[in-house]
Order: structure tokens, then C-alpha cells, then sequence
């Protein structure tokens, strides 16, 4: 147990040493340097003590919800979750402990800070975070919201599958009346909206949003009404053939030595990533025997948040500081996998003939790579962001980002979801949803209390082309060496940039240093403009007309 | 939260409630406090004392933290079934600290101030008195164990781990090496160690006594003395009558190659037919079979198909599946609780040997399953008749280096028992071990050993704190035939049904007799009240003459 001594005069911090024997007993100021090294050192490891603690919990609820999506009896769900509510406490216990406070207080005092490593200062600071707004909380407010989270999250699925929208609206106008007071807890600037977007992007605002997306609006909506015009649309019926799962499974182990990913596939229904701790981090793919693209985009794009958890520095993987620092920037390294490079010609020139030769040349001996590449790039029209192509997705995003805005500063109100919607799907996508299953029910995200989430995947989307833009200029014929098979190049530029840092940078800090700019739409436009006029020739020129 | 209701375990609904048994039960309308795995709430239901209260508030403590306990113990189990079944290698380091983390906190919590006032406060008669079976229960464990760690210097905790962890490094490499010599001056710091152990446990007669807590509560030497003095006594003579036997058992066909596809497929279905329920658990492989208990409904069990394929199916599929049936069928208010557990290690060595060794070696059991494996397995056995195989499983094998038969498995565990107890008690040098096991495997096995380092380096359990558990695989094998002396007149025709595939009958009884108590009633309590009788090695002795003498005539003749 962690012992508590008063110390007296010098810094008038209480400080904690994990070696004393009494408690509370009194110690003298150091007299000299070597004593207060000491006491520095202790109560490092003292804190140290205390947030590996936190770490543990955190690996424990990884593995656990990896197992519970892999491996772990389904009857077992329920004591799943309730093992992993009862750490969760324990951790928010360690959290606020008076042991925190007392570390913090005196790890941060000018003095001693100044004295610590830049791992240890980082360490405090972020520390700090989570305790400040863990202690603005009223426990009361974090329970009632988990719950609700959680009975919302039951409570969507069977409204999803009835199509019924007004059985959900007062669990949701519950939890955005929670989140709205989670924001007056925490305080904010602006827009109560900012304290739920920056638990996922640190630092974002609507203001800088806002103004990133008008732009990709303005310059996406036409792009996508031209697109909409599109006649010549290719054929991708081979991609529903009948692929076979062993021979799928294969083809993932060709594309673990492809990316250089280390970790573990597994099956599941939806895939995902989970770092478990240094060299563990685990990716699952659902194998689908009639969309081959499904699992092979499914797995490149989880392998892209692997390799990130993967290159993270060995000093600090399994620490608080071992992991990326915002959900857009994770979200930035599997798009850039999945879309730009999983999606482009030069991967296809290397992965193409291997995957119609070695693998399935009866489904796909007769399909040119050219034809190959158009399908897995069309366009499709389409209400369902998970169905959505890269230029759409980004108006899949703008318009939920749009709507939960408004909902937490009270412009629009849970009832009118669905007009809302509408509108909006009408006004960026050219679609109207059949139903609302189609349409505000068709992601979990709203009702499991995940306000402030969506806006991260566009912001991937911009991060990925704007990082990109940086490779190929910092890279020598980068997408000849990706045409060759070569990817290690990308992968190793990306880990010394961004990977190793970890938690160590903020998102806006990396961004910064790595492509000289903020958030920024331009390269995510051009991007999109240049690969499908490629596509669809003759499309700028039809929308100038 | 879930919620666990008594309809939800269909397999226990028509078996009889522990409280119902129990006649000590609390009056129903002053407090009732919820099972730790709802929300814990407290009801109180006469506001107007006091004492209730009190009373109320601290058994919720109580059952709070105890709650923390029992999942930081079995988000351990979780780590260590992925560390040994599907993590990468390299993430060992990590997963290390990640366990001794959730160690060090379960320990902490443990032995606080808090949890002492709160044993102290419960144990006065008047709140005793009022606690219901499973809470006691509770409380018992919970003492025992803050008893046993309250007063183990961290220090001396702290040495013990880390030998642990660096006797595991050190005897891969001794058993890699085969060299026995190389690990003495660890097994002489270890044994230091567990003496001074020993002696902050607390014992009357021998400082083994204190070891033996750990694994199985109350067995003392005097026993362990009487009941392997009682083997040697009458399985000697047995080993010495194979020795000189002339049967020839073909055992070759054994070691015949097996898809481990097919394998697998014959594991599942196998598990299934004796009652291990896969919606509440799994099978998957590792290189030491265990079975891992994560959860209520969710109990994982592992083999290895690759050492010796065809007996992989008894010797770790009815072996893990006895444990795994075992902690699956536990009574509803018991599951999910810190006492959702066997009643010893015994009782579960002994349950688990019920369904390897006097089921699974048992002929009822193969007339049935034989024909049915040699469908499985398209051809392998289809020259080999039941008889042949019957025997060649439990061929009595005395100059193997490995002795995994019924008979020098026993006598090998009465030599390695006395070993380790006269190292312990400062009565044996450890460079004299090789001597001393080389003398004693003469004097009960009737052999010298072939390989001497092999023998001694085959289990890592006195390089990694396991000191005292050995003799609870000898009273495993003694719990099972002496369980299934009496199941057998208990269940009319028994054998019969088995050997007619009815495995469910037996699965229902010990479910009924043993498992669905958990920890709620101790290994002497459990024998007790369903064979009449404390432990008595006479139904194995029993057992093996029976056995034996049927496959060898020369064992048959010394009854006479």
C-alpha cells in the first residue's frame, strides 16, 4: 500500500513515498541534492505505480473486449460486461484518488517538473487531463450516462430493426440532455458541442470545423452531382462471385507480410483493431464468401490502425503515453491504407496479379486490373454511409456532424431527426432515404452516447491525403516503390513521424511538424478531383460547363 | 449487470437450491443483500434498527470488495488462457507485468485495514448467525486467505514471486539441457524460502502442514503418512506381480499418425457426449492442457494432440473436461461468486480423474465410444479390436521414464511425496536427491532409472512455488473411486447405462452431490455426506485389484 507522509516546509507538497514504513509519519525537508533526488525518484515511481495501474486496466478491458468478439462464449456476455464495469470502476477509483491528487500536485510544482524527463513531464500532463475533468464530473452524471448509454445502444438495435424512430426519442433526448450538462460540467467556449468533440479530437473546434468542412462541401457537391450524371458505370458483379474463406483467409496472410504487420488475425462480425500492449496489438476481419473486397479493404484498413499501435516507441507502448493521440489521426493511417493505397493502382499493380493468379484465377482470370480498379472504386448513390464510396463518405460525415452540432446547442430537437435528415441526405448526397433505418437509424453511434465521434472519420480522410501529400514529396518515386510491393518505405516514414511518438505529441503538433500546415481540405480535394476525373474522364470538365 | 436467475441454468433446474439444504438460514425479512454479481443493492427491510443497518452496510462492503477480488482473479485467468492459447510470444514481457499488476492490487486489497474489520465485525456470532450458506462460504475463503497473507512479510511475498517467475526461466533451460545439477543452488534458495513461508503460516507438527494449505485445506502429514503407507503396502507387492507377468500388450498402434483435424472433430464431439456444454465454454490447444475458468459460462478448456494423439483424447480431453464440467455447473448463487470454485484442488484432481481414468480407462465407457471412435477416425483402428485397445491404454508400464499409469503414477507420487517433505522439513539435502529418488524408485517401482535427470526434471512444480501440491494428484485418484464406489450403488446399473452412451445420469448426480456447491462446503464436508465416509484409499486399492487383476493373472493370484 502507498504511505502518506507529510512533508514539511521546502515545497509544502504532500508527498508520497512507497517505501516508508509508518503512515503518515513526518519527514524533514532533504538537505541536500542527493536526499531530494530521492524523494523525486519515489515519488515518480510512486505515481508511476499508480498509472501503470491504470495501463494494466486498460490492457485487461482491450483483451477483454477483443475475446468477447473473437473467442469468449456468447453466454458469457453478461459477466463480460460485468467484470469489465467493475475494473472500469476500479480505475475511476485510482483516478481521483487523493494519491493522484497529492503526486500531481507535487510532480507539477515548477521545481520538481523542470527536473523531469520529457516522458515523465508528458506522462503528469496527461494525467492531468483525465483527473481535472474526471474530477468535474459528478460520479452520479457518469453513471446515469453510462447507463443510458447502454440501454440506448439496446434499445437502438430493436428500433434499427422495427424501423421505428419514436421508440428511441426519449432515451436520445435523455442522453443529449446528459451530454449537454457534461459540457456545462466541463466548461467550454463557444459551443457545448466542443467538450464532447475534443474527448475524440483534442483541441478540435466547430469553428475550425465548420470552416474545413464548407470548403469540402463546396467543392464535393458538385464533384457529386456530376458523378450522380455518370452513365458509364463500371461492372463490379465479379466481386460477388463465390470467393472461398480458405482461400481468403490465405490472402490475409499475404497481406500482413505485404504491410509488415506483426499481430494476429482473427474472425469476428465487425472489424476491428485492439492493442492489448506492446507487440499484441490484434486486428479482426469478417470474411465474407461473396464481397471479396469486403474483407481484403477491411483488413488493410484495420491493419493501418495496427501498424500505428505497432510503431509506437518500446519506452513508452505499454504506458499511458502508448497510444495515438486522437481518434482522427488513428482514423488518418487506415484510411490512408485502405483507400489511397489499398484502393490505388500502384498497390494494385503488385497486388492484383498475385490476387487473380495465386488465388482465384476462375473468378478473375478474365478481369483486366483496369477493370479491377474501377470496381472497387465506384460511385455509389447510396443513404448508407458504411455502403459509401470516398467522395460521399466525407457528406456522410459533414451531415451527421451537422445534426449532432445542433442537437447539443438546442437549433434542432430529437423529433425532428428525420426531417432533418432528409433534407440534408437530399441536399449533399441526392438521395432521400426510404425509411429511417435508411436514414438517422442506420448508425449506433447517437444512441450508445457517441456525440462528437463522427466528425473524426472525415477528419482521418483529410489527415490521410494531407500526410500522403507530404510522402510523396519526402519519398523518392514513393508510388513506384508501392507499384513494386516496396511498402515498407511508407511504413517506416510513417512510424518515425507520427507511429513512435505515441501520445507523447498532440494531433495539431504532429500534423504541424509533419506536413507544415493545420487541418487542411485541399489535399483530401485534390486528391479525390485527380483520382476520379482519372476514373470517369471528362468529369471536371462536365461540371465547369 | 447480469442478472443470473435459477431458470437461466437449465441444466441445475431440477436439482435442489443450496439454501433450501441449508437449515441455517437467515430470518428472510430483515435485510436481504443480493448475490455480488447484481447491483449489490441492499434491501432493509426494518428501518428502524440500528444494528441492521450497521449490519447491512458493512456485509456490502464486505461483498464489494470481495466482488473487486474475484474479477481481478479472473481477469488473471482471462490473460493467462490468451498468454498460453492465442497471444504472440513476444508480447510475454507485458503480459507479465499486466498479471502481477492485478496481483499486487488483489493483494492489497486483500490484506487491508478494511477487509480485517470487516472479517472481525462479520465473524462476531450475532452477525454470523445471520449470513446466509453462501456468505459464510464467502467469509471462510476470505479468511483463510487474508489469514495466510496477512502475515507473509511483502518482502518475503515479493522474493517468492520473483523465484517463480525466474524458476520457470531456469527449469526450461535444465529441462532443455536435461541437466538436474544446474538447477540445485535454485532449488536450495527456494526451499529456504518456503521454510520461512511455512513458518509465517503457522503449524503444529510439520512445516509441510503449512504448505499443504494452500491446496488442500486440512490435510495434514499424519494422513498423507497413513494413506501412502497403506498404498505402498498393497501396491508394491501389485507393481513387483506386473513386473514378473508375462502378458504381452500390443501398445504400437497407439502411436499411429492422426489428422489433427480429425482429431479435433473427435475432441468436440467427445466433450459433448460427457456433458461439456460448448455454449459455455471452449476447447482450444496449448502445450500444457489446463482448464480455465474465466466466468460463469465461460470455462475453457485446452489439449495437445501433438505428443501421443490418441491418448490426448483421455489423458487431456476427459481429463479437462471433467474439470470443465465440474466449474460449469455450479448453483446459480454460486456462480459468479469468489467461491465459484472447487471445493479443493483435490476434489477437482478427483473429479477430472473420475472422467480420465476410472471413465475414460474404464471398458463400459469404451464399448460404447470404441466402435463409434473407429467410425471417426475412417479406418486408423479398424484392425484393432476393442480388447486390444482396452489394454493397451492401460498397459502398466514400470520402466518408463514417464509413468502415467494408474499404478507406478501412485507409487511414483509416494516417492516424490516423502522427497519433498523431508526437504522441507530440513531432513534431505538437495544434492542428495538424485540418490535418495534413485534408492526409492527401486524400492516401490522396482526399477532403476534409465535416465535419472529425465525423471526428476518431468514436472516444474518445485521451481515455481508448487511445494505441497503433489500429493493432491494421488488424492484426486482416491476421491474419484471412492465417489464412484458410491455412485455406482447410488445409480442403479450404471455401467450399464454408460456403456450404453448415457453419460448424462452420472453428470447429473455429481452435479447434484458435488459441483453445484462450489466452494459453499469443504472436500471433508462433500465426502462425507456422500460416501459416508472420510477419505479412505481403500475403494482405489479396491479398484486397481479389480482392474489389474483382470488384465494380469499374476495380480490376481496375490489375492489368494
Amino acid at each position: 500500500m502507498l504511505k502518506v507522509i507529510r512533508l514539511q516546509g521546502g515545497l509544502g507538497a504532500t508527498v508520497i513515498t512507497p517505501s516508508a514504513k509508518k503512515e503518515s509519519a513526518e519527514l524533514s525537508t532533504p538537505t541536500n541534492t542527493k536526499d531530494k533526488n530521492e524523494e523525486v525518484d519515489n515519488n515518480l515511481q510512486a505515481f508511476k505505480k499508480l498509472t501503470d495501474r491504470l495501463t494494466a486496466i486498460g490492457a485487461y478491458q482491450g483483451l477483454g473486449a477483443w475475446d468477447s468478439a473473437t473467442y469468449m462464449p456468447e453466454a458469457a456476455s453478461d459477466t463480460r460486461a460485468w467484470q469489465s464495469s467493475i475494473i472500469e470502476e476500479l480505475a475511476y477509483e485510482i483516478l481521483i484518488s487523493e494519491d493522484i491528487r497529492k503526486l500531481l500536485e507535487y510532480l507539477e510544482s515548477e521545481l520538481i517538473n523542470n527536473g523531469l524527463s520529457n516522458t515523465d513531464k508528458m506522462l503528469v500532463k496527461a494525467i492531468r487531463k483525465v483527473y481535472t475533468e474526471a474530477k468535474k464530473l459528478p460520479s452520479e452524471l457518469v453513471k446515469e450516462l453510462a447507463e443510458m448509454e447502454a440501454k440506448g445502444g439496446v434499445l437502438w438495435k430493436a428500433a434499427e430493426e422495427n424501423n421505428d424512430f419514436e421508440s428511441i426519442v426519449p432515451i436520445l433526448e435523455k442522453i443529449v440532455e446528459l451530454k449537454r450538462k457534461t459540457a456545462e460540467y466541463i466548461g467550454y467556449k463557444r459551443s457545448p458541442y466542443n467538450v464532447l468533440l475534443d474527448d475524440y479530437e483534442e483541441g478540435m473546434t466547430t469553428e475550425e470545423l465548420d470552416k474545413v468542412f464548407t470548403e469540402l462541401k463546396k467543392e464535393l457537391i458538385p464533384l457529386i452531382k456530376a458523378l450522380n450524371k455518370r452513365t458509364d458505370k463500371p461492372n463490379s458483379n465479379f466481386l460477388n462471385k463465390a470467393y472461398s474463406i480458405e482461400k481468403q483467409r490465405k490472402i490475409n496472410d499475404e497481406l500482413k507480410k505485404i504491410f509488415g504487420f506483426e499481430g494476429r488475425i482473427d474472425e469476428t462480425k465487425h472489424p476491428f483493431c485492439q492493442s492489448i500492449g506492446h507487440k499484441d496489438v490484434r486486428i479482426a476481419t469478417h470474411i465474407k464468401r461473396k464481397d471479396l473486397w469486403f474483407n481484403i479493404g477491411s483488413v488493410i484498413h484495420e491493419i493501418g490502425h495496427a501498424l500505428y499501435g505497432e510503431g509506437i516507441a518500446e519506452d513508452i507502448a505499454n504506458t499511458r503515453l502508448g497510444d495515438s493521440p486522437s481518434m482522427g489521426i488513428d482514423e488518418s493511417q487506415s484510411r490512408l491504407y485502405e483507400t489511397i493505397i489499398g484502393q490505388g493502382l500502384p498497390f494494385l499493380i503488385h497486388f492484383y496479379p498475385k490476387l487473380q493468379e495465386d488465388y482465384f484465377p476462375k473468378q478473375l482470370g478474365d478481369v483486366e486490373i483496369s477493370d479491377f480498379y474501377k470496381a472497387i472504386n465506384e460511385i455509389k448513390r447510396t443513404p448508407i454511409r458504411l455502403d459509401a464510396d470516398e467522395v460521399t463518405y466525407q457528406m456522410h460525415i459533414i451531415m451527421r456532424y451537422e445534426i449532432e452540432r445542433d442537437l447539443i446547442e438546442g437549433k434542432i430537437e430529437v423529433k425532428d431527426l428525420p426531417t432533418v435528415w432528409a433534407q440534408k441526405s437530399e441536399e449533399y448526397l441526392g438521395v432521400i432515404p426510404n425509411s429511417d433505418r435508411e436514414g438517422v437509424l442506420q448508425d449506433c453511434h447517437f444512441y450508445c452516447g457517441l456525440i462528437g465521434y463522427f466528425p473524426t472519420y472525415a477528419i482521418g480522410n483529410i489527415y490521410a491525403a494531407q500526410i500522403y501529400n507530404t510522402a510523396k514529396n519526402e519519398i523518392e518515386d514513393l508510388e513506384l516503390k508501392i507499384a513494386k510491393g516496396e511498402l515498407h518505405h511508407l511504413r517506416e516514414w510513417l512510424r518515425e513521424k507520427i507511429h513512435r511518438h505515441g501520445d507523447m505529441k498532440t494531433t495539431k503538433e504532429i500534423i504541424r511538424e509533419v506536413t507544415g500546415e493545420d487541418l487542411n481540405p485541399k489535399y483530401l480535394i485534390e486528391y479525390l478531383k485527380s483520382k476520379y476525373s482519372d476514373l470517369y474522364p471528362g468529369l471536371l470538365l462536365e461540371r465547369n460547363s | 449487470m447480469p442478472k443470473i436467475t435459477p431458470t437461466q441454468s437449465v441444466s441445475l433446474s431440477h436439482t435442489t437450491p443450496i439454501e433450501s439444504i441449508d437449515n441455517q438460514q437467515p430470518p428472510s425479512n430483515e435485510v436481504t443483500i443480493e448475490p455480488p454479481h447484481s447491483n449489490i443493492s441492499t434491501t432493509i427491510t426494518n428501518p428502524a434498527s440500528v444494528v441492521n443497518i450497521e449490519f447491512a452496510r458493512k456485509l456490502h462492503e464486505f461483498k464489494k470488495i470481495i466482488e473487486e477480488l474475484y474479477i481481478l482473479e479472473r481477469l488473471q485467468e482471462l490473460a493467462g488462457w490468451d498468454r498460453d492459447t492465442y497471444m504472440p510470444k513476444v508480447a510475454i514481457q507485458g503480459r507479465k507485468e499486466a498479471i502481477d499488476i492485478a496481483e499486487r492490487m488483489f493483494h492489497e486489497k486483500l490484506t487491508s485495514r478494511k477487509m480485517g474489520g470487516l472479517i472481525d465485525f462479520l465473524q462476531l456470532e450475532e452477525n454470523y448467525s445471520r449470513l446466509s450458506t453462501v456468505e459464510k462460504a464467502l467469509l471462510r475463503k476470505v479468511k483463510y486467505t487474508y489469514e495466510r497473507d496477512k502475515n507473509k512479510p511483502t518482502s518475503l511475498a515479493e522474493k517468492l514471486k520473483e523465484t517463480e517467475s525466474t524458476g520457470r526461466v531456469a527449469y526450461t533451460e535444465a529441462h532443455d539441457k536435461n541437466d538436474f545439477i544446474m538447477l540445485m543452488p535454485f532449488l536450495k534458495k527456494i526451499i529456504a524460502l518456503k521454510q520461512k513461508e511455512a513458518k509465517c503460516i503457522g503449524y503444529r507438527d510439520s512445516p509441510y502442514d503449512a504448505l499443504l494449505q494452500d491446496w488442500e485445506p486440512g490435510l495434514n502429514t499424519k494422513q498423507l503418512d497413513q494413506i501412502f503407507s497403506e498404498l505402498k503396502k498393497e501396491l508394491i507387492p501389485i507393481a513387483r506381480a506386473i513386473k514378473r507377468s508375462k502378458v504381452q500388450i500390443n501398445r504400437k498402434f497407439l502411436d499411429r499418425s492422426v489428422s489433427e483435424k480429425k482429431l479435433q472433430r473427435v475432441a468436440n464431439e467427445l466433450l459433448k457426449h460427457i456433458g461439456f456444454d460448448f455454449e459455455k465454454g471452449r476447447l482450444d490447444e496449448s502445450s500444457n492442457p489446463f482448464c480455465s475458468a474465466i466466468g460463469a459460462n465461460d470455462i475453457r478448456i485446452t489439449t495437445d494432440y501433438k505428443e501421443s494423439p490418441l491418448l490426448s483424447l483421455i489423458g487431456y480431453v476427459l481429463h479437462e473436461g471433467g474439470h470443465g464440467i465440474y466449474a460449469q455447473n455450479y448453483a446459480p448463487e454460486v456462480d459468479n461468486t469468489w467461491i465459484a470454485d472447487s471445493s479443493s484442488f483435490g476434489m477437482d484432481e478427483g473429479i477430472a480423474r473420475l472422467y480420465e481414468t476410472i471413465i475414460g480407462m474404464g471398458e463400459p465407457f469404451w464399448i460404447y465410444y470404441y466402435p463409434w471412435l473407429q467410425d471417426r477416425l475412417s479406418g486408423t483402428l479398424n484392425d484393432i479390436s476393442l480388447d486390444e485397445f482396452y489394454k493397451a491404454i492401460n498397459t502398466v508400464d514400470l520402466s518408463s521414464d514417464i509413468l502415467d499409469d494408474e499404478i507406478s503414477c501412485a507409487l511414483n507420487l509416494a516417492m516424490i511425496y516423502e522427497i519433498e517433505k523431508d526437504l522441507i522439513e530440513g531432513n534431505l539435502e538437495v544434492k542428495n536427491i538424485p540418490e535418495i529418488w534413485k534408492q526409492k524408485r527401486m524400492a516401490y517401482i522396482g526399477e532403476t532409472p534409465q535416465d535419472v535427470n529425465k525423471q526428476l526434471l518431468k514436472d516444474d512444480h518445485w521451481y515455481t512455488n508448487y511445494f505441497g501440491y503433489f500429493p493432491t494428484y494421488i488424492l484426486g485418484r482416491l476421491y474419484a473411486a471412492q465417489i464412484y464406489n458410491t455412485a455406482k450403488k447410488e445409480i442403479q446399473n450404471l455401467e450399464i447405462k454408460i456403456a450404453s452412451g448415457d453419460m448424462k445420469t452420472l453428470k447429473e448426480w455429481l452435479t447434484e452431490k458435488i459441483f453445484k456447491y462450489g466452494r459453499t462446503r469443504s472436500t471433508e464436508e462433500i465426502i462425507k455426506e456422500v460416501t459416508g465416509e472420510g477419505l479412505n484409499p481403500k475403494y482405489f486399492i479396491q479398484h486397481i485389484k479389480e482392474k489389474y487383476g483382470k488384465m494380469y493373472p499374476e495380480v490376481a493370484k496375490l489375492a489368494h
